[in-house]
């Protein structure tokens, strides 16, 4: 019983968990509307896109901290490469 | 192996004009891309071919220069090059050289080991791409076209290790970058006490200069 509310508590604690930040390798799209919509899921809200060194670059502002983020995204397969706190 | 120099040998009261651009060309460069601009920005990149160049055109000059340029008039020799400093801060029997004097030669040595290095590791982080390709993929995906960044022969095997070298590569060209910074504190200290030592302004001939006699 206890294990039961344990492993419910852990599922439904997920999505917050989610709701941090996207996370390196998490697919968010290969065009800008995808990606903006997966990673404003994700807890950071888009601001713009750059290209920047063959990658996109999306600059963000983590919506849990309000900090401004960089989250790079390989324009082919749509997967999240890299993720930066913008100095 | 002591550098060349002659009793009366002086270094130039002018450098020659390649010297000089690619002296100053260089420096504005470096400083602007260490504390103003944006890296990965275009004029960041731009900034960094202009180095590349420059630094291609110096090594060049070194070989087939005028004879106060050229490497066979200030020979790295990091012995020669204590004793200089080792002479300025005495005071006493500090030489004049017809080129660098052997602090400086190792000085030049260190930056354009730590120039191609960046440059080098810059262009690996932008996978080689040229200013104008920058600034065609930036107007791509401003416009929201993300497939100009799409490289063909980009295959999903390799592509952790494209990353693994480009993390690698970053990693080096900030370090080099700040080492950078660090030589240029110490080259402007340098010259300040040079200058001051030998009563001599060092800073006018890699300027503007005097007319050479």
């Amino acid at each position: 019983m206890k294990l039961k509310l344990l492993t419910i508590l852990a599922l439904t604690s997920m999505p917050m968990a989610a709701l941090a930040m996207p996370a390196v390798g998490d697919l968010v799209g290969t065009d800008p509307a995808t990606a903006t919509a997966a990673l404003e899921k994700a807890g950071c809200k888009v601001n713009e896109f750059e290209a920047e060194d063959g990658k996109i670059e999306a600059k963000c502002t983590d919506t849990a901290t309000n900090k401004p983020m960089e989250v790079y995204i390989d324009p082919a397969s749509g997967k999240v490469t890299d993720i930066k706190s913008e100095d | 192996m002591a550098a060349p120099r002659t009793p009366a040998a002086a270094p130039p009261s002018l450098w020659d004009p390649v010297v000089r651009i690619t002296h100053w060309g260089i420096a504005v460069s470096v400083l602007v891309n260490a504390a103003l601009d944006e890296g990965g920005s275009l004029l960041h990149v731009s900034l960094g071919w202009l180095v590349m160049a420059l630094l291609l055109l110096r090594l060049v000059w070194g070989v087939l220069g005028p004879g106060e340029a050229r490497f066979s008039a200030f020979p790295p020799n990091p012995v020669a090059a204590l004793r200089h400093l080792g002479q300025l801060a005495s005071g006493k029997g500090v030489r004049h050289y017809p080129s660098h004097n052997p602090a400086g030669a190792m000085m030049a040595y260190a930056f354009w080991a730590c120039l191609a290095l960046v440059t080098v590791t810059g262009l690996v982080m932008t996978g080689g791409a040229t200013p104008m390709q920058v600034a065609d993929e930036k107007a791509a995906v401003a416009s929201g076209d993300w497939s100009a960044l799409i490289k063909e022969s980009d295959g999903e095997s390799s592509e952790d290790e494209d990353n693994s070298l480009r993390h690698t590569a970053e990693e080096v060209h900030e370090v080099v970058a700040n080492l950078l910074l660090i030589l240029a504190a110490l080259h402007v200290a340098g010259v300040l006490v040079e200058a001051r030592t030998m009563r001599r302004n060092l800073v006018a001939p890699m300027l503007l200069g005097q007319r050479r006699k």
